[in-house]
């Protein structure tokens, strides 16, 4: 912590070095595509799948909402790289902590419910 | 809170904002906090020995409107976030007002969810998908509640012109969390009700 600095800025209304753009536009167009998304998630969960496919697509889908979210609304595709690191990391860290816990409760490749 | 005021701000030699940078790593430490609770509810996933079930009890329509209303608050927030930098204050006012009632929205619809499960017999002690599922819904549900506080004290700043463009960046953070408490319900959504027991 001793040997970060601080530098003095004249009221900066956001990041340093940010440039004002109307991302209204963008914004809408990422909405837009969440809520497409999103309707293909549920009618996913009506149509009859193979029980695997089904899984998979909807964690593709899943994963598309999750990303463009964090790319687009949080800003991280435009930020500092530092800072995709800084969420990117306990992320993939507690991905791997969530499959080992399934793994050692025998639910990583789920059989199905015991009812 | 002087530097809430418009006062000197102080950045770090990397060039982030101190209060960005802790929003960021509060949300990483927090992608620990919900994925424990995904992982346990995955780990007892379809292991309760009495019912009800979660597919006697599920209304996929009713919860995917639900989702589908915090999706769509994130981009209100994402505009209240864009309005400030560009100086627009009224629209800022309006897009948090319409971001704080999406987000009571669904928390109201949570607590009928709730409701109506616990009228059907589903608690939290009633078996192991009713201990997994209030913990981890209703852990969701909190943070979406501060997000919700947090939101109403930036209108009400705003109102008072304690909240003026110079502050884009406060926006911006509780924006942050906004949109981190939207992702973990994308995933809560997926694992939780879509995803085949």
């Amino acid at each position: 912590m001793a040997r970060t600095e601080h530098k003095k800025k004249p009221d900066p209304p956001a990041e340093v070095g940010s440039e004002l753009h109307d991302l209204t536009v963008t914004y809408i167009q990422v909405a837009v595509v969440l809520a497409v998304v999103t309707l293909l998630e549920v009618a996913t969960y009506y149509v009859a799948l193979a029980r695997g496919l089904t899984i998979s697509v909807l964690l593709v889908l899943s994963a598309i909402k999750f990303a463009l979210v964090v790319l687009y609304f949080m800003h991280l595709k435009f930020d500092n790289r530092i800072l995709a690191f800084v969420f990117s990391g306990p992320l993939l860290m507690m991905i791997a902590v969530g499959i080992a816990i399934m793994a050692l409760f025998g639910t990583l490749l789920y059989p199905g419910p015991i009812w | 809170m002087a530097h809430v005021h418009g006062a000197a701000e102080h950045y770090t030699s990397t060039g982030i904002h101190p209060s960005k940078l802790l929003m960021w790593l509060f949300l990483g430490s927090d992608c620990f906090f919900f994925g424990s609770l995904i992982a346990t509810y995955q780990a007892y996933r379809g292991q309760s020995l009495t019912g009800p079930h979660p597919h006697e009890i599920f209304n996929i329509p009713y919860t995917s409107i639900s989702a589908f209303v915090l999706l769509m608050s994130s981009l209100t927030m994402a505009l209240a976030v864009n309005s400030i930098r560009l100086g627009n204050m009224p629209a800022t006012r309006i897009w948090l007002l319409l971001t704080a009632m999406l987000g009571s929205i669904f928390v109201g619809g949570q607590v009928f969810e709730f409701t109506t499960f616990v009228h059907k017999g589903l608690t939290l002690e009633v078996n192991l998908f009713g201990t997994t599922f209030f913990v981890l819904t209703g852990f969701h549900g909190t943070h979406v509640t501060v997000g919700i506080l947090i939101l109403l004290s930036l209108l009400f700043a705003s109102l008072l012109g304690r909240l003026t463009p110079r502050q884009a960046l406060t926006v911006e953070v509780a924006g942050l969390y906004w949109h981190f408490v939207d992702i973990v319900w994308v995933v809560i959504f997926t694992v939780v009700y879509l995803l085949p027991y």
